[in-house]
């Protein structure tokens, strides 16, 4: 059985979301109890499979692992692989998947139907992108993602929702066109759709068909910097995640970094160093658009008033340095860089998620999103709404809650801003020693990127910090309550960013064996293209380096 | 500092960002044509037609129309809703009769059916948009003329950069593709003839089981949304011609045609039966049958009324979708038992009395489980947006009495 | 015919780059139609054009790939249709939705405002 283990992330919420749809809409709590159990099981799959793949690089022995769907040869049919990237991604997923979860149980669920379903075809949707390796099937796994993203950002409807929905569905319907049309024009030039097959092609691409091979992965870039929120295509950002339910903003902290996670394995794939005549292709674009991102997150961080839009641009920000460092890791920037921009990634997600999570407690005072919907009635006359089933947060609240909030906010604000002990530091300090080991790139690149990445910190201190003063400290005579069910999510994943902290020589190893298994591109092709069928015996791969 | 940390990037921001919907489509068309031009590099790699299929004068005049019916829906859509609606049907059919043309009947027979669910749920949705005859003042502006040529160029740039493309593609001799594995290997390993059903459902089948899992997914959206909305205050009078005409004289009028649609229930079904079962070798299959099947329960609705509909027939279509996708993945899963991996499939002929050789593979009974999706979630989303005209309706009956306010289901 | 399927492909994405850039909702509904069917031609048509073989085996027997309609991009389509049919829909409904709530069927949700 451990074969199919590889598939599971993506079968166990399909199945658990399938089954809530047997149920009747008013069985909730049978829902949850499903949905959790699916999505602490799709953790625990995601833990397996982390230490297989480590497991795998400690004892030398091929890394990757393969599944061929239907039993189908590589590059004719779809494959799934399983690399470092892939696994972490998954865990991570997973980890912020639970806390969501969990937090949505205290009252979010309630303000529409079919919550917990949709919910598990989002982590469908995520884990067969992070998982697949054909660039048709990553097509239709984007859209799984986006069509639950699109249900829970609408979820519990309302003017603010529907309005920030209308645009996010347009501008992401525009992108996926132009993603399909990337596919079929690089299908038609190569004939192929398995990445790794494309990857291992790339060198003796014929030069008349090169061009039109490098448009249609210009097309399919476009696609993915929308969805990455990369400056000047993520203006819809901020509204649709600030609109969005907070469990489903939590969520929406790693749809982006499908984006990025899509550029990362692709440029590396198709334009490492071996790859012919498109080597290092779009690097310099990549950095530009990067840095240019990191100064609009900057500023709007800076700009914002409300926790739920600053949330927004940290997400930006984080988008932003990514790209960055995937740029310079394609122009040669080394893997120790890339390796602490994973790091840093891991922990900038967890400490967005979490301060989405933190939206609603911090700033219930004010009203809080009933606030927001009661404006909506007031405007459009109370019949012009359905009765809104607001019960309140389920479950008790702890007389402890604002104290163990307001540290929570604390370490979060420590996370993002890249501060010491939290794990952001780490992060931004490999990169900034990545930068400057490597003679790959101009000491004026290196030197503005340090810079960004400095004033990036600095800046999500300020913003945050005029916020939790507001927050916690201008109005301390009425402490709002906070559900311990809201509060125990934060907790979880504020003590997951400390154990990444006290653990970062065990993590950083592990995102630095991810870094130089991104750059072995060869091995990566190879092992997909001679991934053995059921009745076959595995064919042992030819190393090459 | 504070003026310096917060007013001056506020004003940045509000120079840099738009909130807007249509400059960011506007950057977005132009970065894809500014990067695309950009990996073209120097100069457009021109290469002499290699291939080329002869001219067909009828299939350039149906283009013709197809074009006009494009380039109209494009003109007539702010204004008069109902005929761009109409074009745009035109330029569908169009498209439908270009597959068929060349040698794609499933796309064919899919698009047509998509064509007519697409078509009733925009006209349901017209309803709900406000009337506009007369043109709007500020459409005069200088400005906007500015606005509109502007985005002429980037249509007119766009569209012909992808004929470009298209054509330069089109002429180039086929590069070997793992295509052709498909046609040698269909009937031999897929147990089908028709290598178009059995990539979908057997080769490429991981796809439709993530495209079903969309389905599914915009089909509780839509309900979900629905079910928590009140239309527009100016919507919820009657449309014209029903006022017009009382419900009696309605009843006569549509007398005939609604008898004859419902007569075409039991038809429509043995044509989903038939477009399922021939699926795997001939045109037709899974999705085919489930969208006749959610066009026969829509005509029931059509012929009567809702609530008529809903006294005789239970659909719980929510139901069909979570068996739906259960036996797709079920079937799939049941290849592990074999020491398979998921989805792989198992294939024979069976012959059956009367219709003779069907083919029976594993692979059927996945489409099964499409076909049970897609008449789910079709019929959904048609009935979430016609019950919207029913509580309309009710709610113009409560404005009358002042009922107390009940939930409608 | 690759000439008229390319006009075609072009005319059919400039009304709809045309429509979508236009500020009613159901301008941008009928554009994001039109778009697809341009997509749609142009997947297909990235399998290179062939008259009358659809691609239908013979039971048995050799197969020629060269004789028949490169099937791939045909189900690739049909993928492409299923998704942007469904995705049409809920645009078209949170459209609705949006009118619903705005009283105006402008994208933005407000009409614009005079200079």
């Amino acid at each position: 059985m451990s074969q199919h283990l590889i598939i599971a992330p993506i079968l166990i919420p399909f199945v658990a979301g399938a089954l809530m749809l047997l149920y009747d809409d008013r069985q909730r709590a049978a829902k949850f109890w499903l949905s959790l159990m699916s999505t602490a099981l799709t953790l625990v799959v995601a833990v397996a499979l982390l230490l297989r793949a480590k497991a795998g690089a400690a004892e030398g022995a091929e890394n990757i692992g393969f599944y061929l769907l239907g039993d189908w040869a590589a590059p004719m049919a779809i494959v799934l692989v399983l690399d470092h990237l892939a696994a972490m991604m998954l865990l991570l997923t997973s980890v912020l998947a639970l806390a969501s979860l969990v937090y949505a149980r205290a009252s979010w669920h309630r303000q529409g139907q079919h919550y917990f379903s949709l919910f598990q075809f989002l982590l469908v949707g995520l884990n067969g992108a992070f998982l697949t390796g054909d660039l048709f099937n990553l097509f239709v796994f984007f859209e799984v993602l986006l069509a639950a993203s699109y249900g829970l950002l609408l979820h519990g409807s309302g003017q603010v929702r529907v309005r920030a929905g209308l645009h996010y569905i347009a501008i992401n319907l525009a992108a996926s066109l132009l993603l399909l049309l990337g596919i079929s024009l690089i299908y038609g030039v190569t004939g192929t759709l398995n990445m790794a097959h494309l990857a291992s092609m790339m060198p003796d691409i014929d030069a008349a068909n090169r061009p039109l091979l490098q448009m249609g992965l210009a097309l399919m870039g476009v696609a993915f910097l929308v969805k990455a929120g990369i400056w000047p295509l993520s203006f819809w950002l901020p509204n649709a995640y600030m609109a969005a339910a907070a469990p489903v903003g939590a969520m929406f902290a790693i749809m982006t970094k499908v984006g990025i996670y899509v550029i990362l394995r692709l440029t590396m794939l198709l334009f490492a160093a071996g790859s012919g005549a498109s080597a290092g292709l779009g690097a310099g674009l990549l950095i530009g658009l990067g840095m240019a991102t990191v100064v609009f997150g900057v500023l709007g961080v800076l700009a914002s008033q409300s926790l739920g839009r600053i949330a927004a641009h940290a997400v930006i920000l984080s988008s932003g340095t990514m790209l960055a460092v995937i740029g310079l890791a394609l122009a040669g920037g080394g893997e120790w860089m890339l390796a602490g921009a994973l790091h840093y990634m891991v922990a900038s997600t967890l400490a967005a998620g979490a301060l989405f999570l933190m939206v609603e407690p911090m700033s219930r005072d004010d009203g809080g999103i009933a606030a927001m919907l009661a404006l909506t009635a007031e405007i459009y006359g109370a019949k012009a709404n359905p009765p809104v089933e607001d019960e309140g947060p389920d479950g008790p609240a702890i007389a402890a809650g604002p104290a163990l909030l307001a540290a929570c906010f604390a370490l979060c604000l420590l996370a993002l801003a890249g501060l010491p002990p939290m794990p952001g530091f780490i992060g931004k300090l490999t990169m900034i020693q990545g930068v400057f080991d490597t003679a790959a790139t101009s000491p004026w690149l290196s030197w503005s990127f340090v810079a960004l990445l400095l004033v990036s910190g600095f800046a999500t201190l300020i913003g945050l910090a005029r916020i939790g003063i507001q927050t916690f400290w201008a109005n301390d005579d009425r402490d709002s309550p906070v559900m311990a069910m809201e509060i125990a999510p934060i907790m979880a994943l504020i003590a997951v960013l400390a154990v990444i902290s006290i653990e970062s020589e065990a993590v950083l190893r592990y995102t630095d064996r991810t870094a130089q298994a991104l750059h072995q591109t060869s091995r990566y092709a190879q092992g997909v293209l001679a991934a053995p069928r059921a009745d076959e015996q595995p064919t042992p791969p030819e190393d090459d380096r | 500092m504070l003026k310096g940390t917060w007013v001056l990037p506020r004003r940045a921001l509000g120079r840099l960002a738009t909130e807007r919907l249509q400059p960011q489509l506007r950057l977005l068309v132009a970065l894809s044509l500014v990067l695309a031009i950009a990996a073209i590099g120097a100069r457009f790699p021109w290469a002499p037609p290699a291939r080329v299929t002869d001219f067909s004068p009828a299939f350039a005049l149906m283009w013709l129309i197809g074009g006009a019916c494009a380039v109209g829906a494009a003109w007539q859509a702010k204004y008069h809703r109902f005929a761009a609606l109409a074009m745009l049907g035109g330029a569908g059919l169009v498209t439908c009769l270009t597959f068929a043309w060349l040698s794609a009947p499933d796309l064919a027979v899919t698009q047509l059916l998509v064509e007519v669910v697409t078509t009733v749920l925009l006209l349901l949705g017209l309803r709900w948009l406000p009337q506009r005859r007369a043109g709007l003042p500020e459409d005069n502006l200088a400005s906007a003329r500015r606005r509109r040529i502007r985005d002429l160029v980037m249509a007119v740039a766009g569209g012909s950069g992808i004929a470009l493309v298209a054509h330069s593609v089109m002429t180039r001799p086929l590069v070997p593709n793992v295509g052709d594995w498909f046609l040698a290997n269909a009937y031999y390993e897929g147990g089908g003839t028709n290598v178009v059903n059995v990539i979908l459902v057997d080769f490429r089948a991981f796809d439709t089981f993530g495209e079903i899992a969309v389905l599914a997914i915009v089909g509780l959206t839509v309900y979900s949304l629905l079910r928590r909305f009140r239309p527009a205050p100016e919507s919820v009078d009657q449309p014209n011609q029903q006022q017009a005409t009382s419900q009696q004289a309605l009843d006569d009028y549509l007398m005939v045609p609604s008898v004859i649609m419902l007569w075409m229930f039991p038809v429509l079904i043995m044509v989903a039966a038939y477009f399922f079962f021939r699926g795997h070798d001939l045109p037709g299959g899974g999705f085919a049958a489930g969208v006749t099947m959610a066009i026969a329960f829509l005509l029931q609705y059509l012929a009567t009324n809702v609530r008529w509909v809903e006294a005789r027939l239970t659909i719980l279509p929510i139901r069909w979708m979570g068996i739906g996708l259960l036996i797709a993945a079920g079937t799939g899963m049941g290849s592990w038992i074999f020491g398979y991996p998921f989805l792989s499939a198992h294939a024979r002929y069976v012959s059956i009395p009367l219709i003779g050789d069907v083919p029976a593979a594993t692979a059927m009974l996945f489409d099964l489980g499409v076909f049970a999706l897609v008449v789910g979630a079709t019929v959904l989303m048609l009935i979430a947006i016609a019950h919207q005209s029913l509580r309309a309706a009710r709610l113009r009956e409560q404005d009358d009495a002042a009922p107390a306010a009940k939930e409608i289901r | 015919m690759e000439i008229v399927l390319s006009l075609a492909i072009g005319v059919l994405s400039a009304s709809g780059i045309w429509l979508i850039l236009r500020p009613r909702s159901f301008q941008v509904i009928v554009g994001l139609c039109l778009l697809s069917y341009a997509v749609n031609l142009f997947i297909f048509s990235m399998g290179r054009l062939t008259l009358s073989a659809p691609a239908i085996m013979p039971k048995g027997g050799f197969v020629d790939p060269t004789r028949y309609a490169d099937p791939l991009p045909q189900a690739l389509v049909l993928t492409a249709i299923v998704i942007s049919f469904a995705t049409t829909a809920l645009f078209l409904v949170v459209m609705i939705a949006s009118r619903g709530f705005t009283g105006t069927d402008h994208v933005d949700g407000r009409e614009r405002e005079q200079p």
